[in-house]
């Protein structure tokens, strides 16, 4: 997680953050490490392996499946997939967020209606 | 160092970094646990077969770069500190990190999250804009609003419906706008019929939907103009 001094902001972040992880798997299954590359490279996250925490979490809650693959190069790889449930809370969320993202902006652009 | 000890010595720094993450990870049940490790691990093979670390200082930004084992364990820990997800707690204003509750649960929380954090931005710039639209309506959630300060009692929500006071005595009607929230600003003025002292008229008419803490209009009457005075 990029360090923030808000604290509120570090929760925004790491409330968005599972959503990015479903994000990159709405176009098919990946593994771990391709995911947190990612997110890594997006400078979502410094810590690379708090990442994994939150794949486990996503996996209890039933937003994610995983399944073991062989990898040509190197030990078996375990990928991850998204279910349709993690499917429909990605979809809802994306809509919340744009809609929360427009009000938000509006705001702090304008500074409200007077 | 040959390369046979450097390896060894490399692979050493590894168990020592996951034995110190196992240690971190302790309140895990064990399976979770183990199954955490195992996947860091793994990201740290990938790691290093990406590109080999030469040396020991190689190592050293690998595993910071994997993170400190108290910050993933402090992430992995999250869940066992928080509260089952059955009984929902209140959802602090502006906090996402109830979203990681169970999917349906996280949905759920997360509208309303997103709901209340908009109402109350909404009233908030409403309320201090002075907008004075009063008639805009919208749904408040009484309770994430912030009280006035010293005035326990008045209620919460931000548009309050004008009470009637037309009859009653200034400080009755002072009182009665106090409390919902309310201002009078008093104009005196001479009225043959009104008792000296009773409001003749206020403005906004009773029922309509006032700001709280704005202002109001109340006309009161001074009593009849004295007899040979002109108007």
């Amino acid at each position: 997680m990029v360090q923030s001094r808000a604290p509120q902001l570090a929760q925004m972040r790491k409330g968005a953050l599972e959503y990015c992880v479903l994000a990159l798997l709405r176009d098919g299954e990946r593994y771990g490490f391709e995911l947190v590359r990612e997110l890594s490279n997006a400078e979502l996250v410094t810590s690379e392996g708090t990442i994994y925490p939150l794949l486990a979490r996503l996996r209890q809650d039933g937003a994610v499946e995983t399944s073991w693959r062989e990898s040509t190069q190197g030990p078996p790889r375990r990928y991850y997939k998204l279910t349709p449930e993690g499917k429909a809370s990605l979809d809802f969320f994306s809509t919340e967020w744009q809609r929360f993202c427009l009000a938000v902006n509006g705001l702090l652009e304008s500074g409200g209606v007077r | 160092m040959s390369d046979l000890v450097l390896g060894s010595d490399l692979n050493a720094m590894v168990e020592g970094y996951l034995a110190e993450l196992a240690g971190a990870l302790s309140r895990l049940p064990t399976s979770r646990r183990d199954h955490l490790v195992g996947e860091i691990r793994e990201h740290i093979v990938e790691l290093r077969s990406e590109r080999p670390p030469r040396d020991r200082s190689d190592m050293e930004a690998l595993l910071n770069r994997v993170g400190l084992p108290e910050d993933i364990a402090a992430v992995a820990l999250e869940d066992l500190d928080e509260p089952p997800t059955e009984a929902m707690p209140p959802v602090p204003v502006g906090s996402f990190t109830r979203w990681r509750h169970g999917l349906s649960n996280r949905v759920l929380v997360g509208a309303a999250t997103a709901v209340i954090v908009l109402v109350v931005v909404v009233a908030g710039v409403l309320a201090s804009g002075r907008s004075g639209s009063v008639s805009r309506s919208f749904i408040v959630q009484p309770a994430r609003l912030p009280r006035v300060p010293g005035t326990p009692n008045l209620p919460t929500s931000v548009l309050v419906t004008m009470p009637n006071v037309i009859g009653q005595t200034q400080a009755q009607a002072e009182a009665t706008l106090a409390a919902v929230g309310l201002n009078g600003a008093i104009q005196v003025v001479s009225s043959s019929t009104a008792p000296s002292g009773t409001v003749l008229t206020q403005s906004p008419a009773s029922g309509s939907l006032v700001l709280r803490r704005g202002t109001v209009d109340l006309t009161v009457s001074s009593g009849p103009l004295p007899p040979g005075t002109a108007s």
